[in-house]
């Protein structure tokens, strides 16, 4: 076990560091005066080696210099919008998995007839999804036509809550205003629309890779022993059957971090979400390049850690894995 | 000539393109999104000639309903858009315009990838790690904010988000024809034609490439729906095709402001898009299914 651990945490390092590597060339195609900020302004370095250890030096010390359009520091910028996002992307996450894991299980069981026939052909539509317009037509049905929910920002201008965590539905239920229940459901309305609209996409391969998964467990032999064994329904399923189903959806659920987060760019946009998405859009209209850096090496380190701490959990759930150490 | 006794079994094996052509038309989902996706091909080849207005023709009839709502005309089919641009036309450029873009990006970036797979898979044990190494790495970043990154360094318009895009395909080709040659390289007829003492390049264009196609050929397919659908989400953000340009998320992001007043302007574009992915995704499904490749 320790092996592996060891193992996983060489491969996080080697990969932060080819990263930064790959951030490092992106900024030799940086403006001069964006590129200064991320070296010793002092004294440019003449040589990419010198170059690069002063970068790896501000990397690490957390300078990751000042946006050219506000002037705040960015790395701070960063954590101030980072949790609206995370908010987003984790109700979009648990909206996939608690809708595509039952769906993939029914489908399986029923493989070949119309409840299969029915989930893997919604799948191909929400896999085909052009999610900037699907956004736009629950709008236009959901906001624009019924009225029920609301059409951008995380909360209604009425309230007034004061960030302490940043993930609006822990910080309206810790707010001692009286009308605190009020704004979390405000905040829970306003998050809906939004988190549907980004788990379209994960949904349809959750379901997906739940199907193909449970067809394939569904087979084993193991399976029929239970049934002869004369075991519930729901217990073979549920306990028996899911448990082996889980390791491949495991595995994709690492691999749709970065679809999620793509997402986000888009639904963020289409709701004036106050997250990452939407602050490094208008870096890129402002060509404010110091806080697109920031941007993009702090989701991507992110991404990474996620699919290393995956890939432990992938080990710790299977011991056909654990017991080949 | 009936007359001529059969000594052997004189049935004819059919080719594998043959057997994969059987597969996929027995799929009958996957036949009619093929006929759909050659309907929407030749639209987008024959759209000069069979758009009746200029894309960009602007005219006083603005936020024209399409014919079946009450007020609309049959001058303008799909109705127009905020500046009295026809919709149809719009839609039926923007077709051509997005399966040209595609076909480009995916023609780059299925050259480059199978390349460097392609040495990735035949080189030595170092660069094989070191390659996949990268490439996982890039996999991870999300590809739209990379595609999002590129563009910002290298300026927004048009050239520059297909090259971006481009850019952000690259790596699903090389480690899809890099797992591919590893799939095929230690079986027996490879090691047969080694045996018969043929060299490196004759063996991988004579008896791996062939062998390595039918992945290559589905990533191809999602490949090219990936490509319409990150060009026109770089057309919605501002940052792919300009203003007048037909662009599909040009469009819709043009329109996103008339969403209250004339829902047909988000609607209809949004449509073609979502047509054109589904039928490339149904028949590249097919194809899955037709060559037995499982997921």
């Amino acid at each position: 076990m320790s092996k592996m651990i060891l193992r996983q945490l060489l491969i996080l390092l080697s990969s932060l560091v080819i990263l930064t590597f790959f951030t490092f060339g992106l900024t030799l195609f940086f403006p001069i005066e964006s590129r200064f900020q991320l070296l010793d302004t002092t004294q440019a370095p003449d040589g990419l080696v010198e170059q690069y250890v002063s970068y790896i030096k501000h990397i690490i010390t957390g300078d990751w210099g000042f946006s050219q359009s506000r002037g705040t520091d960015v790395l701070k910028e960063f954590f101030i919008y980072f949790p609206a996002t995370v908010e987003l992307v984790i109700t979009a996450l648990l909206l996939a998995l608690s809708l595509g894991i039952p769906l993939g299980i029914t489908a399986a069981q029923n493989k070949n007839k119309w409840p299969d026939k029915l989930v893997v052909s919604s799948t191909l539509v929400g896999y085909s999804m052009p999610i900037f317009w699907w956004g736009m037509l629950l709008v236009l049905f959901f906001s624009l036509s019924l009225g029920v929910t609301p059409v951008a920002s995380r909360l209604g201008f009425e309230y007034d809550i004061i960030p302490v965590t940043g993930f609006m539905l822990i910080d309206t239920l810790l707010s001692d205003q009286p009308y605190a229940i009020e704004a979390f459901y405000d905040a829970l309305h306003h998050l809906i629309l939004p988190a549907i609209v980004l788990a379209t996409i994960p949904l349809a391969i959750f379901t997906r890779v739940t199907r193909s998964a449970m067809i394939k467990v569904l087979a084993s032999d193991y399976i029929r022993t239970a049934k002869a064994k004369g075991l519930s329904h729901g217990r073979i399923i549920w306990i028996h059957a899911l448990r082996n189903a889980m390791l491949p959806i495991l595995t994709i659920i690492g691999l749709q971090i970065s679809v999620l987060i793509t997402g986000t760019l888009i639904t963020e946009t289409i709701f004036s979400w106050p997250g990452v998405g939407k602050w490094l859009l208008e870096a890129v209209y402002r060509r404010d390049f110091v806080t697109l850096h920031a941007g993009l090496l702090a989701t991507a380190s992110l991404v990474i850690m996620i699919n290393i701490a995956v890939e432990l959990m992938s080990f710790y759930v299977n011991p056909k894995m654990r017991l080949q150490e | 000539m009936n007359n001529i006794p059969q000594f052997y079994q004189q049935r004819r094996i059919p080719s594998s393109a043959a057997r994969w052509w059987k597969n996929f038309t027995d799929n009958k989902l996957a036949t009619s999104a093929l006929l759909l996706l050659s309907l929407i091909i030749l639209i987008a080849i024959f759209s000069p000639f069979i758009a009746p207005y200029d894309p960009t023709l602007q005219s006083a009839d603005y936020l024209l309903p399409p014919s079946w709502y009450e007020d609309g005309t049959s001058a303008h089919i799909f109705g127009t858009d905020a500046l009295g641009r026809d919709l149809f036309s719009r839609l039926a450029h923007g077709a051509g315009l997005s399966l040209k873009l595609a076909t480009f990006v995916v023609a780059i970036a299925a050259s480059v990838g199978i390349f460097l797979g392609s040495l990735t898979a035949l080189s030595n044990q170092f660069v094989d790690q070191i390659t996949i190494r990268i490439m996982d790495l890039v996999l991870a970043l999300p590809s739209l904010l990379l595609a999002v990154v590129i563009v910002a360094i290298i300026g927004p318009g048009l050239p520059n988000a297909i090259y971006a895009v481009a850019i952000v395909l690259i790596p699903h080709f090389v480690l899809v024809t890099r797992s591919a040659i590893k799939n095929e390289v230690n079986k027996e007829y490879v090691t047969a034609m080694i045996l018969d003492g043929s060299g490196k390049i004759r063996l991988f264009c004579k008896s791996i490439f062939p062998n390595i196609l039918p992945p290559l050929i589905v990533q191809l397919t999602l490949a090219f729906s990936t490509a319409i659908l990150e060009i026109a989400a770089l057309g919605f953000l501002g940052l792919g095709a300009q203003a007048p340009h037909p662009e599909w998320g040009t469009i819709l992001s043009e329109s996103h402001n008339n969403i209250v007043n004339a829902p047909w302007t988000v609607t209809l574009p949004g449509l073609a898009i979502f047509f054109t992915l589904l039928s490339i995704n149904l028949v590249g499904d097919g194809l899955r299914d037709a060559m037995d490749l499982g997921n």
